[in-house]
């Protein structure tokens, strides 16, 4: 009895334990099949059919014990054995792919995360870039600084509304045209210089202050900021950014008008100062010595000579007053007004004035007025013309036909008076401080009084003007007047 | 000896008068102008017996001023050794021409005109003191 428990607890068991090793296989074939894509199938179907056939051998076992079939199962546990022993193999060859394949899977999932952070990241750029778009178009439409976008040639790409209110143009008339065409032709080649240096990489931006000309022809004065934008190694387009600074300029220029004006002044009064002292001092000083000397002396010879020269002393004082008085009138501009003249008025007056010094001297002058009139206080530019004439004249040389150019040109803004002579000449070395100084006179025997140039030089600088002189001895004098060029012409 | 370089002719009678009544020296050289009184020094250089220890310089005068006399009379190369005293005497009281002058070491001092009594007493002394 105790054996046929045994015996039956045995076959029971071996039954279990074949039923577990049959169910096994089904559920991996079940997996493998539920699969869309498998690796290593080989070896699942490997691993079932030893587990299958280990669940025969106990299948075989528990019937051994009502039939004799030995054999069978001595055979069935050999195949067992060799499925087994194949799967061993197969799996120690398949080892190293699984390594790999489970390295490839990480790295897969790493890339993954990767992909999915790039992803994002985009997607907030993608927002920035919209954004800032947005700031950009905000800031270029609102801004009180002119922006524009300029081409590499110089057309207009995009500006705006800042831009169309300084130079009161339209957009649509801006965007036909180019800076080059509203540019100053003053400020153009610095402009065209700098965009140069930035289409050769030289800069990276440029600063200037520039004129542009308004649609109403007036001029605008803007501080240019511009940078360039490069795209794929060509360059797309200036970004040029502007202020208005006319005010600032036209105060500045009112500043710096009105210091030159100042130290103008201040080198008038300094020259008023030292006429004084030596011209009228000079003279005011001798009456007095003269008086005090009379008083005491005894010699009638000194009384006479002294006397003979109060008349002269006198004089002396009253015509450097007169001059003085003279000098201030121009300088203060009483009573000349600016009026149309014509050089050749001026010429032919100053040809009457010295009536009988021309016929004597008889000089040959070359007379050329390449400019006809000017806007200048008519009796100073008689004057000028005398004096310029009568000195050209006056010392000539003596064994020379006097040989006189008078002419008009324009010349850097200016109409240029000349008046050229072969006469005696200055020496600039000496007296070259001293052309346009009070009674500074140059050479013995001419009587000369040293205010001719004197009045000149200060009937030119009232008006604006300037006066220079190149001289040679011996060879002759030029003087050149620079007259203001009055925008009439 | 004395100079008087001044283009003055009364300022030159009452000097010339001033410096034979103080009795300090013979002979009075007139000069009207800068230019005639460098042309006397230049000619003069090797003659120290011909020129004159006291000069009174004026400094406005036509063709060749004061200041111009003495930038060329520095450059003589007077013989021996020309001991010489220069005062400048002039209308001038301007702070710019007081300064000039002390631009200059061989002036010795700045009088403003009119002359006085003293002033010309004060310069004859100077060339007792320096005899």
């Amino acid at each position: 009895m105790k054996d046929v428990l045994n015996s039956s607890a045995f076959i029971l068991s071996d039954l279990l334990i074949w039923l577990a090793f049959m169910a096994i296989p089904f559920i991996i074939i079940r997996f493998i099949k539920r699969q869309p894509e498998i690796r290593f199938a080989r070896l699942y179907y490997l691993f079932a059919s030893f587990i299958l056939a280990c669940g025969v051998t106990y299948l075989l076992d528990a019937l051994t014990y009502w039939f004799p079939i030995q054999p069978l199962s001595a055979l069935l546990r050999a195949i067992t054995a060799i499925i087994s022993w194949i799967a061993v193999f197969y799996l120690i060859r398949q080892l190293p792919y699984a390594d790999r394949a489970l390295k490839a899977r990480e790295s897969l999932e790493f890339e993954v995360k990767a992909f999915k952070e790039a992803a994002s990241s985009q997607q907030v750029k993608n927002i920035l870039a919209q954004e800032s778009r947005q700031l950009f178009k905000n800031v270029f439409d609102h801004s009180p600084v002119g922006i524009a976008l300029v081409s590499p040639e110089g057309r207009w790409l995009n500006v705006n509304q800042s831009i169309c209110e300084m130079l009161g143009y339209g957009k649509d008339e801006l965007l036909k045209s180019s800076f080059q065409a509203i540019t100053h032709p003053d400020d153009l080649a610095v402009d065209m210089a700098f965009v140069g240096q930035m289409l050769n990489k030289e800069r990276e931006t440029y600063q200037m202050e520039k004129r542009y000309i308004r649609k109403d022809g007036s001029y605008m004065w803007a501080l240019l900021s511009v940078s360039l934008t490069w795209q794929e190694g060509r360059p797309a387009f200036f970004i040029s950014q502007l202020t208005d600074i006319t005010l600032r300029k036209s105060l500045q220029m009112e500043v710096e008008q009105k210091n030159t004006e100042l130290e103008n002044h201040l080198i008038r009064i300094n020259e008023f100062n030292r006429i004084v002292a030596h011209n009228l001092r000079g003279p005011a000083s001798s009456l007095i010595n003269m008086s005090d000397y009379l008083e005491k002396s005894r010699s009638e010879a000194d009384r006479d000579f002294l006397l003979s020269r109060v008349k002269d002393t006198s004089l002396l004082i009253i015509n450097t007053l007169n001059d003085l008085t003279q000098l201030l009138e121009i300088q203060l501009r009483h009573e000349q007004q600016s009026a149309v003249c014509l050089f050749r008025d001026a010429y032919e007056h100053s040809l009457h004035m010295l009536g009988e010094e021309y016929k004597t001297a008889s000089p040959v002058i070359d007379v050329k007025f390449e400019v006809k009139e000017v806007l200048f206080p008519k009796a100073y530019l008689d004057s000028i013309f005398y004096n310029l004439l009568s000195n050209a004249i006056k010392y000539r040389r003596k064994d020379k036909t006097p040989v006189i150019f008078i002419g008009t040109t324009v010349m850097n803004g200016h109409v240029v008076l000349t008046v050229k002579d072969n006469g005696i000449g200055i020496d600039m070395q000496k007296h070259g401080d001293d052309i346009f100084k009070y009674k500074k006179v140059f050479h013995k025997g001419y009587h000369s009084n040293g205010v001719g140039l004197f009045l000149t030089r200060s009937q030119v600088e009232a008006s604006n003007g300037k006066i220079e002189v190149e001289s040679a001895v011996s060879e002759g004098t030029v003087f050149r007047v620079y007259l203001p060029k009055n925008h009439i012409l | 000896m004395a100079g008087i370089i001044d283009d003055d002719q009364v300022y030159q009678l009452v000097m010339k008068r001033a410096i034979e009544q103080s009795g300090m020296v013979k002979d009075v050289l007139q000069f009207y102008d800068g230019e005639e009184a460098i042309n006397y020094f230049r000619e003069k250089q090797q003659s120290p017996e011909a020129l004159p220890g006291l000069i009174f310089l004026d400094i406005n005068m036509p063709y060749m001023d004061g200041w111009q006399f003495l930038d060329e009379f520095i450059k003589i190369p007077f013989k021996g050794n020309y001991k010489r005293i220069i005062y400048i005497v002039s209308s001038s009281s301007t702070t710019e021409d007081l300064n000039k002058a002390k631009e200059y070491e061989v002036v010795s001092g700045y009088h403003v005109k009119p002359i006085t009594k003293d002033m010309v007493d004060q310069m004859m002394r100077s060339i007792g003191d320096a005899a």
